[in-house]
């Protein structure tokens, strides 16, 4: 299938240069260290646990909330190349003048970069699972927030991947794409408290990823918000469709 | 077998934004010719081929390759078709065998034949000897190749090639030269270049674009023709006044090269036969007579300069 081969290639791009490495061996660190932090003050004073929620709770869900906020800035990196950098090359054309659609190639691409996030996604997994040997976890409460990371995660690439076909400038893709992201993971929240009309102000508050996400750390799947994130991933993938069949109007 | 067209482009235009980069370009390919695509820079030679290649959208008009729209099409379109870039499209933190991997599977080759296509494509443009070597790590001559390679891996029925010796050193442009001869024996090329002697080298027609016209198009037989006829070299021993000369039948112009030898340049009409006759009857002892090869470039620049001179003239009087 021409989408896993594209995919592929998006993966390796990602490990053949340093970026991948830097990215995988920051969150070990980070996750390593917010681990023993939160077992140090667990350990301290368990009665602190956070709304009786147990260690899997305070710990288990912090560490994937906190990875998925470590997201904001990985994920534009990643993905600032996904379009930038081969229009940049010019490699673009290689995808452009072979006989696949444009489809294919945004999904390809996106897939590539959720199997990244898969990747990232076993390392506060495997550190996490390390409690076992000294008490027992929530089963469900820890899919649920690794649910949550996950959906987080391609939401963010998703929108990196669409800021990075907007333009060939690399650096212009991430920062847009971090911009896209901070709305709606919270700016748009502020916003929507700031709108006196009540129709908007629940629609714009309905937007909001970080109000969608937060059942996941919670231990609740809901339907709903998995649906908005399935709504939110697809239709970053159709703008991305979109901005790259008119990029070859203008240029 | 009928020589069958591959490519047919119809009325093409293609604007930015007021800039008309494109007005009604036509043009078709047969199958197993190589057409030589020839403009100065910024004439619309990359845009038409970005547009054939389905890079970019033309603003009006079509392009039907091997009978499918590119637009419609476009996967039956592109299939028919290699591309090589102005700018080679190449990943260079990739050795040119997974570079050409990736490329086959694009191309959509089923992934039993692409050992045997890779093979078959590094042979073609002699890649043999660095097929394990990264391409950021080659020389500008071999990465042209590997652009080469990627445009005919899936034996495309038109291989399009984009100024394909910019930046070589000679005998790299004589080897990419060859290469692209040997193309045309089995695939149909398109050759866009500014470079003239590629042209006469490689191609079997030419297509010269101006400002986005096509200003002449010829089989480069019936180019040479036209060259041959317009300009004769005369050398005499016993030279009559340069006005008698001019007064010829036929003769346009003439210019003194040096003491006895002139340079006629003549309307289509003329026939040299009666050049030497009317120079026995009048005893000039006639000592030379050469129709001169005229170059190419000067035909090119001829076209091109004009044409620049009749716009201007267009711009003065709107």
């Amino acid at each position: 299938m021409i989408i896993f081969s594209i995919a592929q290639r998006e993966l390796r791009n990602m490990f053949n240069s340093l970026l991948a490495w830097i990215i995988l061996s920051g969150i070990s660190l980070i996750v390593f260290l917010i681990l023993v932090t939160l077992v140090k003050s667990y350990l301290d004073n368990p009665s602190n646990s956070i709304g009786g929620v147990g260690v899997t709770g305070t710990i288990v869900s912090t560490i994937f909330y906190f990875c998925s906020y470590l997201f904001i800035l990985i994920a534009p990196m990643l993905t600032m190349r996904s379009f930038s950098g081969e229009f940049k090359n010019k490699t673009s054309q290689l995808l452009f003048s072979a006989p696949i659609s444009m489809s294919e190639i945004v999904l390809g691409k996106c897939l590539g970069l959720y199997l990244f996030g898969l990747i990232t996604a076993v390392i506060p997994l495997l550190i996490t699972l390390s409690l076992v040997f000294g008490t027992q976890l929530d089963a469900g409460l820890y899919f649920s927030s690794l649910l949550g990371f996950l959906l987080v995660t391609f939401t963010f690439m998703t929108i990196g991947v669409f800021a990075s076909s907007l333009t060939d400038h690399m650096g212009l893709a991430a920062f847009s794409s971090i911009g896209i992201i901070l709305f709606l993971f919270w700016l748009v929240e502020l916003v929507a408290s700031l709108i006196k009309v009540d129709a908007a102000q629940s629609a714009l508050q309905y937007l909001s990823i970080s109000k969608h996400a937060s059942p996941f750390y919670n231990g609740q799947v809901n339907s709903s918000d998995v649906i908005f994130f399935i709504l939110i991933i697809t239709t970053f993938i159709v703008l991305t469709i979109r901005k790259l069949d008119s990029y070859r109007m203008q240029h | 077998m009928s020589r069958e067209t591959l490519i047919q482009v119809e009325n093409l235009y293609r604007d930015y934004g007021n800039l008309h980069a494109l007005a009604d370009v036509n043009l078709t390919l047969k199958r197993g010719e190589v057409l030589g695509f020839l403009g100065p820079n910024g004439a619309g030679k990359s845009t038409t081929m970005q547009i054939i290649s389905g890079n970019l959208a033309p603003t009006s008009g079509r392009v039907l390759i091997n009978g499918f729209d590119i637009l419609d099409e476009p996967r039956q379109a592109k299939a028919a078709l290699g591309f090589l870039p102005e700018q080679p499209p190449l990943y260079t933190e990739l050795t040119v065998i997974e570079y050409l991997e990736y490329c086959a599977k694009l191309n959509r080759i089923p992934r039993a034949d692409i050992s045997k296509a890779i093979a078959r494509a590094c042979e073609r443009c002699g890649l043999g000897d660095v097929q394990k070597r990264l391409i950021a790590n080659l020389s500008k001559g071999y990465q042209q190749r590997v652009g080469i390679a990627q445009a005919i891996i899936h034996t495309p029925e038109v291989v399009i090639l984009d100024e394909p010796t910019v930046g070589l050193d000679p005998i790299q442009i004589r080897e990419i030269r060859t290469l692209i001869r040997e193309l045309g024996s089995d695939h149909s090329v398109i050759l866009s270049t500014h470079i003239l002697p590629e042209v006469q080298s490689t191609c079997d027609r030419v297509i010269i674009i101006n400002r986005g016209k096509i200003a002449l198009e010829d089989s480069l037989a019936g180019l040479d023709s036209r060259l041959r006829k317009n300009i004769i070299t005369v050398s005499l021993g016993n030279p009559p006044e340069l006005a008698t000369l001019t007064a010829l039948n036929n003769v346009d112009t003439v210019e003194q090269l040096s003491e006895g030898r002139y340079q006629l340049h003549c309307s289509d009409d003329f026939n040299p036969a009666d050049f030497a006759s009317s120079a026995v009857n009048n005893s000039w002892q006639l000592n030379e007579l050469t129709p001169q090869t005229g170059s190419l470039e000067q035909m090119f620049i001829d076209i091109t300069c004009s044409d620049n001179n009749s716009h201007q003239a267009e711009e003065v009087t709107a």
